[in-house]
């Protein structure tokens, strides 16, 4: 039995490693074309996170801010509604105490509680007034503070 | 009466409007942000599969990862660009 490989056979050898490396190379070519997708996604996707996460943030603040504001419109609402209800009252104990005098027949006393009426509620008193409210039956009960009047 | 004016009830209406319309801004602009941010959950997947893609030594697994990080990647964006920007 011969030592070593014959020609033939060290031929053959050789083919087959030149195929395995030129596999081995595509394999290698392959590999290093995903390695620069995968960095070139990575970069990408870390510059749109990082935009997107300080959008997140810009619009979360624009949002505390304008529900705030919200907030405090609310709350100037709340207080004007009751500054407009001290009035009201105000202005129907004011007609009270003239309508009372007015019931009594005390002229002195109505034409003082008529001048302490408040000037805005004037002219609705004297909107009520001209409707003759002494004679006027058809009048729905009520003050001329009532919307419904 | 159609005289009986207050004007603080004018004013009471005109804040509550004025609240109304902030208030629905607000709201509008948390719901913004909450898109923005789950775009950015999108996005952070997208880093992690193309992060353990590299750690794979099977060929395919890791362009499967890529793939599904790439089409993921795609999705994010057309939500990023239906938003509108950041405000000033």
């Amino acid at each position: 039995m011969p030592e070593g490989l014959s020609a033939g056979e060290v031929g053959k050898e050789i083919a087959e490693h030149n195929e395995h490396f030129a596999s081995d190379a595509d394999t290698d070519h392959g590999d290093r074309w995903l390695s620069i997708l995968e960095a070139l996604l990575l970069s990408l996707v870390a510059v749109f996170a990082a935009y997107s996460g300080y959008a997140a943030a810009k619009w979360s603040t624009e949002s505390s801010v304008t529900l705030a504001k919200a907030s405090a419109a609310r709350t100037k609402a709340n207080r004007a509604d009751l500054e407009a209800l001290v009035i009201r009252t105000g202005d129907s104990a004011s007609f009270n105490a003239l309508f009372t005098a007015f019931t009594a027949g005390n002229v002195n006393a109505e034409r003082l509680a008529a001048k302490r009426l408040r000037p805005g509620y004037r002219p609705a008193f004297n909107a009520w007034l001209a409707t003759d409210p002494a004679h006027n039956l058809t009048l729905r009960p009520g003050r001329p503070t009532c919307r419904n009047m | 009466m159609p005289q009986y004016v207050i004007p603080q009830e004018t004013a009471s209406r005109t804040h509550d409007a004025q609240a109304d319309a902030a208030f629905n801004k607000g709201a509008d602009a948390g719901a913004t942000a909450d898109k923005y941010i789950r775009a950015t959950v999108f996005l952070a997947t997208v880093l992690f599969l193309v992060g353990i893609s590299g750690h794979f030594r099977i060929r395919v697994a890791r362009l499967g990862l890529v793939s599904v990080g790439g089409l993921m990647l795609v999705y994010a964006l057309i939500q990023l660009l239906a938003l509108p920007g950041p405000p000033s």
